[in-house]
């Protein structure tokens, strides 16, 4: 494994801020690090270095030539881990995702970060990056690969290297039953779509001939032929259309299989009493094509449909990873394991980062928590020895040891979840517009065929009746009708994941076009969701920079934290020789620097929210420096967009009243419509009242109102137990995806409605073309399912306009 | 026309064989990820091309 040569990197130190690319994400930066030397190459950060070391000493470079050939446009760094991914070798780690087939192991994982093809292609060659994996599979489509490694190789070691590339692996169950069915449904339909094909284009053969004129024992023997070949099609091909149709009959709410059924059925019954009596003409070809042509069109939908992620994927994305369990406190030997096999009793060791994944008792150390995401709080609080901690909370600087007391739901957060799930989601049943209007249409036509029959029996011509009640119901089959909603909506589902947006369903495009109101909350959706510099008394010279950056390197306080990332950022800083280092909680850090005292304290806030930190030299004020968790860059723009779209955004947050009105002010909300101090089940009253509205949160505290909500949407960072409440889940910070998810939702329906009209319309020239006899039952056959193309086509090309 | 009678089997036998095959392909799961492999052979081609290359240096 490469390792990180420090010396070799140098750090382009100077002056000159010339803005750079990076070599590896493609990203700009100011402060660019190099490697051996070589100026033509820089990166953003250590993570892009790390990952081209790799590449690089495994003779890959090839990766960048691809990668610049293909379509690339997102610029994402690639952050640095330092996860260890022990836990990939436990016991019941293995027995829970790892399949073992002679001396080799087997894993499935989803990874998250795969952008292009030139990601596949280094996917594939980690044979050749790390000794002992065997062979590694990518399906590009789903995110997920699949890594065969021989007995001896820890599959830790596959997880870090692939982490360390920029792939954050999340383990998939192994031969879970449920994608097992799914692939085997999917390989029977195929099957089906291929059998019929090869029945169908027999049979038009032999139609040719009859339509050409054949007579005599050759046509009787074509028709037969055609019949016998006709028998999979009727009985196998369309056992999806007759299932659905029975299914339907038992929900007396017809669909659109009820008349293909009846239509096959009817179909195939004619066809054979005029073999056997030789009256009349057999439809053989058109209800091939009919079965052929309608699995086409659905299996293309199976396709389009799957490639959205949806919520079974959620699962991967869950915020808890991997603990370290703590054996004795004596020799302090760990292990680390997955959260989910945490037991009460056990002690973890929390450091900052990590998210506390089960209740429980400090018994050493101290920290500062965000309990943002559980109770809106945006500060982080103090929690020392013996104080209690909640599962789902962040330990954002400091180190704890916790005995766990509860696990799962009986956790705070596992009660919460719980009250959760026993909302009900759906306040009113909602069928979409085109499950209506298709279901009286069908009723329709099945009357009018009854009729038609009925009118030519009566006056004595029962097989033209029948032949135009057949044309009519293959003709006026409203699979355009119905492959249009869903269509469109898949459509945007891929175009929205494109941009980071995951639905768990596709109702909620339709659901989206209807809410006006906007509920936001404000800790980390609008805002960073920690604190960052806002702004400094005056200009930070080196030497201020050196100061603060000695005093705060050890420091343990949030503020610490965002000062030594702020420094960073603006790039390398010596540390100075420090004595008499003094961290005072509450108060701020003291110590000695070239027999100078330096103190960096805490002072009032001089002018609106925020914290505010002052360096003094002995008494004199150097700088004073205020802090903030910021309103992300693009908050304000975002909700001047919203507003001249039309939506009402609201903020809804727990937070007090002057941080939350600020807010306001500076993203452009209007001050009587920034709510203040809402308590979680404040934020549910609030939604109940409005039930057209978007919610769009993170946290623990927002989860009813999320579930409650017409739409709830959870944002980058949430809780599982956002996730699991909310229906669109943003895999970008913040909500910047907001205005492309209301626009794709807009275009959606908009499609949705012209193809149903020109589906409607055709079906009306269609019904008038069958019952006047002008066409046949083939030629209905034909027309049919070009409406579906035609509806396919205008989906695709409406849903490319607008993007 | 009697070649018909010969003809007429012999095509749905083919056409029986090639279905036959078609399902067992199905089956075996060779037609699951479409995509994946269509992505592949892009870059089997630069290697190809580098080995060419390599190929050309060699000789000279």
């Amino acid at each position: 494994m490469a390792e990180l040569s420090r010396e070799s990197i140098q750090q382009n130190t100077s002056n000159n801020k010339e803005v750079s690319l990076c070599f590896h994400c493609g990203l700009s930066t100011r402060n660019p690090l190099q490697f051996n030397g070589d100026l033509s190459k820089s990166f953003c950060c250590h993570g892009c270095l790390t990952v081209f070391q790799i590449i690089e000493k495994s003779e890959l470079d090839q990766y960048y030539s691809i990668k610049n050939d293909s379509d690339q446009r997102l610029f994402i760094p690639t952050p640095e881990s330092k996860k260890n991914f022990h836990h990939y070798d436990e016991a019941n780690f293995q027995s829970d995702f790892v399949e073992n087939i002679d001396g080799e192991k087997h894993i499935k994982l989803y990874l998250e970060g795969v952008h292009c093809i030139a990601c596949l292609w280094l996917i594939e060659k980690i044979p050749q990056i790390l000794k002992g994996v065997i062979k590694s599979h990518f399906d590009f489509d789903n995110s997920v690969v699949t890594i065969s490694v021989k007995e001896e190789l820890a599959l830790g070691e596959v997880a870090k290297l692939l982490d360390k590339l920029g792939y954050t692996p999340h383990p998939i169950k192994n031969e879970d039953e449920v994608s097992k069915l799914k692939a085997n449904e999917e390989r029977s339909y195929l099957i089906k779509l291929g059998i019929a094909m090869a029945c169908m284009g027999n049979i038009l053969l032999f139609s040719i001939s009859i339509y050409a004129g054949l007579e005599g024992s050759l046509k009787a023997t074509f028709n037969w032929l055609s019949f016998l070949i006709s028998l999979p099609v009727v009985t196998y091909c369309a056992t999806p259309f007759y299932r659905s149709a029975l299914s339907s009959l038992r929900n007396r709410k017809p669909n659109m299989d009820l008349p293909i059924s009846v239509a096959l059925i009817a179909g195939t019954g004619s066809g054979l009493f005029s073999l056997l009596t030789n009256i009349g003409e057999t439809y053989f070809d058109s209800l091939t094509s009919l079965v052929f042509l309608l699995l086409l069109s659905r299996y293309c939908l199976l396709k389009i449909r799957q490639r959205g992620v949806t919520s079974s994927n959620l699962e991967y994305f869950s915020s808890f990873g991997d603990v370290t369990i703590i054996k004795s406190l004596l020799n302090r030997e760990s292990r680390s394991v997955l959260a989910k096999y945490v037991s009460v009793g056990d002690l973890l060791l929390i450091s900052e980062g990590d998210i506390i994944p089960a209740d429980g008792v400090i018994i050493e150390g101290n920290a500062f928590i965000n309990t943002s995401l559980l109770t809106g709080e945006s500060l982080p609080i103090k929690y020392a020895k013996d104080a209690r901690v909640l599962s789902g909370t962040e330990v954002i600087t400091g180190e704890i040891i916790v005995r766990v007391n509860s696990i799962g739901e009986k956790t705070k957060l596992g009660e919460i979840l719980a009250n959760v799930k026993k909302l009900s989601k759906k306040q009113t049943p909602f069928a979409s517009l085109s499950d209506k209007v298709s279901r009286y249409f069908i009723v329709l036509i099945f009357l009018i065929a009854t009729l038609t029959i009925s009118y030519f029996t009566l006056i004595g011509y029962p097989l033209i009746g029948i032949s135009r009640a057949l044309t009519l119901l293959i003709v006026t089959c409203p699979c355009a009708l119905a492959l249009a909603t869903p269509l469109s909506l898949s459509a945007a589902i891929q175009k929205l994941l494109k941009v980071g947006v995951v639905l768990k369903s596709e109702e909620v495009i339709e659901k989206l076009n209807k809410a006006r109101n906007i509920y936001l909350d404000k800790t980390g959706t609008l805002t960073e969701g920690k604190f960052q510099v806002l702004e400094l008394g005056c200009e930070l010279t080196q030497n201020f920079k050196e100061i603060i950056w000695t005093l705060e390197k050890r420091g343990r306080h949030p503020i610490a934290a965002a000062l030594r990332s702020y420094i960073e950022y603006l790039g390398p800083t010596s540390e100075r020789e420090m004595t008499e280092w003094l961290e005072t909680p509450g108060v701020g850090v003291t110590g000695i620097i070239n027999n100078q005292k330096y103190h960096l304290k805490r002072t009032p806030a001089y002018m609106g929210a925020g914290t505010s930190v002052s360096l003094y030299e002995e008494e004199d004020l150097l700088i004073s420096i205020v802090l903030k968790d910021k309103a992300r860059i693009d908050s304000k723009k975002i909700i001047s967009k919203l507003k001249s779209m039309g939506m009402n955004p609201f903020i809804i947050s727990g937070d007090s009243k002057k941080e939350v009105e600020d807010l306001a002010l500076e993203v452009g909300i209007n001050k009587d419509q920034a709510f203040s101090e809402i308590s979680p089940e404040g934020k549910l009253a609030l939604l109940s009242k409005d039930p057209q509205s978007i919610m769009i949160g993170d946290g623990a505290n927002d989860a009813m109102a999320l579930r409650k909500a017409s739409i709830g949407i959870a944002v980058k960072g949430s809780l599982d137990i956002s996730l699991e409440a909310a229906d669109i889940y943003f895999t970008r910070p913040g909500i910047s995806s907001l205005c492309e998810l209301l626009d794709t939702s807009v275009t959606a329906v908009k499609v949705i409605k012209i193809n149903m009209i020109f589906s409607l319309l055709f079906n009306l020239v269609g019904s008038v073309l069958a019952l006047s006899g002008i066409i046949t039952p083939l030629m209905a056959a034909v027309l049919m399912p070009l409406s579906s193309l035609s509806v396919l086509l205008s989906t695709y090309l409406f849903s490319k306009d607008n993007s | 026309m009697e070649a018909l009678y010969i003809l007429l089997p012999i095509s749905l036998i083919l056409g029986a064989t090639f279905l036959f095959l078609f399902i067992l392909s199905v089956k075996s799961g060779d037609l699951d990820d479409l995509d994946s492999p269509a992505k592949r052979i892009l870059f089997d081609d630069i290697k190809k091309i580098n080995n060419k290359e390599s190929m050309h240096e060699s000789k000279d």
